[in-house]
């Protein structure tokens, strides 16, 4: 089950954050590496 | 009614080869309205091309008044009997009217080079004189009986049908920001008539093989029938 | 620096302009552990490449789906691209369900059927509210379960927004925008929709120098966050690049 789901359905409070993908994959790396902080 | 605009004079005029001998033709019901192709812009029209060298030998707006060009057997029987003599020794046909209108000159004149003189830009409402809008998008299943009469469809920049999306703001469209939010309008409008619980019923995708074309009507004895990529409808005028 | 959020939400071709998917950026996300919540939008799919799409996202292991409208091409880059809008997002959101349930949008059944968690949005600073309210419980019958909202920078407001919808009982995650300036305030009130930013915070941000900008960003954001959080079920932060800004603003919040 994601752990969205599994939060949400047991009452817990959930933080989400956002990505906005740009416009050549050359950034995908560089940048899932900068939102790591995001990993719960 | 098919709302028209006339395309650019410059645009037309490349249309021509050299030598080559143009009637031209209007439309005295829709195109008239749009001032794109009545019997001033029509004569207008061969005056102008006539004036940048074309050999417009000459032009009509079919009678009786008020008639649609895309009638064809009235459209035949002007441009073969009344104006046949010019039209016999035309190369082409240069057609101020509809995209309708247009095909309709093609099949009168038995197939000759026709020429677009507009665009067709909409099915709307002649509101007045000055001023022509759409409410509706031709899509072959009406849903305005759950809508306050208002046209999501056409009303909407998304053409939604289940309510607003997040993007309107003091009431005007994300698309722009003088163009009233569709969805509101249907909102008010179902508050007004005091029918606001038909926006909460579900509304399912529309089926876009009736808006499949070309589409046709074929008129029986008391029956028609429509014909789309959804198959054939028909439907009898009496029980 | 890790620990703070339980999902990422990847854009579908944010204002309409052209970009990487959200798909794959999903699917990188997954390869590294990250929870993707798949944003997919109606704007540049007809039904077939919407249900193709969800399943493909289900092939990767992506589980959070939410389902927008999308922004209309002419707000983005390539304006004369043709609008989509084969669904809306209510019956994309009961196309989702349906997979769920083993089934297309015909009836015919799947070999086997995805789990989604599916979301979806709502405004609730919408004015009027009341089309966002009918629209919110339409979703939640198509399926949803979860919402995100626009960006919410008024407490009282959204508290009666939740008090509106209460017996909806579905978890609401608020949006808030990081605030960068008062420029940037005041172009999202006259520019974006569903957002409100009051005049005091506006001032407040005026009145900070250049230096205790971030600073002050974290203090707003964290305040309204502490404000709007007995109302609702999550906090959903779009940083807009100031990312690193986050760690801070959710202790200063709380919330962790």
């Amino acid at each position: 089950m994601s752990r969205l789901k599994d939060r949400l359905s047991a009452g817990k409070f959930v933080v989400t954050g956002e990505i906005g993908p740009r416009r050549g994959l050359i950034w995908l790396t560089a940048w899932v590496r900068q939102i790591q902080w995001k990993v719960m | 009614m098919h709302a028209t605009i006339q395309k650019p004079v410059e645009e037309i005029l490349g249309y021509f080869k050299p030598g080559e001998r143009v009637f031209i033709v209007g439309c005295d019901n829709c195109a008239a309205k749009c001032h794109s192709g009545g019997i001033p812009e029509t004569e207008e029209m061969a005056g102008r091309l006539k004036s940048r060298g074309v050999d417009v030998i000459g032009w009509c707006v079919p009678q009786p008044k008020g008639v649609s060009l895309c009638k064809l057997a009235n459209t035949a029987r002007v441009l073969q009997e009344e104006y046949g003599k010019e039209t016999g020794q035309a190369d082409s046909f240069l057609v101020l009217a509809c995209g309708q209108g247009f095909h309709t000159v093609m099949d009168a004149t038995g197939g000759s080079m026709v020429h677009p003189g507009c665009d067709t830009i909409f099915g709307g409402e002649t509101v007045s004189d000055t001023f022509i809008t759409e409410y509706c998008s031709l899509c072959g299943e009406c849903i305005v009986e759950y809508t306050g009469g208002l046209c999501p469809v056409t009303l909407c920049a998304k053409s939604l049908l289940n309510g607003p999306c997040g993007g309107a703001k003091d009431g005007k469209c994300e698309v722009d920001k003088t163009r009233d939010c569709g969805w509101q309008l249907i909102y008010e409008r179902l508050k007004a008539l005091g029918r606001l619980e038909e926006l909460s019923a579900y509304k399912e995708p529309k089926n876009y093989s009736r808006w499949s074309r070309p589409r046709s009507l074929t008129i029986g004895e008391g029956e028609v029938t429509f014909k789309s990529l959804s198959g054939e409808h028909t439907v009898a005028s009496h029980d | 620096m890790e620990g703070y959020v339980t999902a990422v939400n990847v854009t579908d071709l944010q204002s309409a302009v052209m970009r990487v998917g959200s798909l794959a950026v999903s699917a990188r996300l997954l390869e590294r552990g990250i929870e993707p919540v798949f944003q997919i939008s109606c704007r540049d799919r007809n039904r077939l490449a919407l249900q193709s799409d969800l399943l493909s996202a289900w092939a990767f292991g992506v589980e959070n789906v939410l389902c927008i409208t999308g922004d209309h091409p002419v707000l983005g880059d390539h304006t004369e691209a043709k609008p989509v809008y084969d669904l809306d997002s209510v019956q994309l959101l009961k196309a989702a369900d349906m997979l769920n349930q083993g089934k297309d949008m015909t009836g015919h059944s799947l070999e086997s059927s995805p789990d989604f968690f599916l979301g979806a949005v709502v405004t609730p600073s919408a004015d009027p509210v009341e089309p966002q309210i009918i629209k919110m419980k339409k979703k939640i019958n198509a399926g949803a379960a979860f919402f995100q909202t626009q960006a919410v920078y008024e407490p009282d407001k959204f508290e009666q927004f939740m008090n509106k919808i209460q017996s909806f009982n579905v978890p609401v995650i608020a949006g808030i925008v990081l605030l960068k300036s008062a420029a940037m305030a005041r172009f999202m009130n006259s520019n974006v929709a569903g957002i409100n930013v009051p005049q005091t915070i506006i001032q407040e941000l005026e009145e900070t120098s250049k230096e205790d900008r971030r600073h002050k960003t974290v203090e707003i954001t964290a305040r309204i966050i502490r404000d709007i959080k007995p109302f609702c079920q999550g906090i959903h932060i779009m940083p807009l690049g100031w990312n690193e800004l986050v760690p801070e603003i959710i202790e200063q919040a709380c919330l962790n």
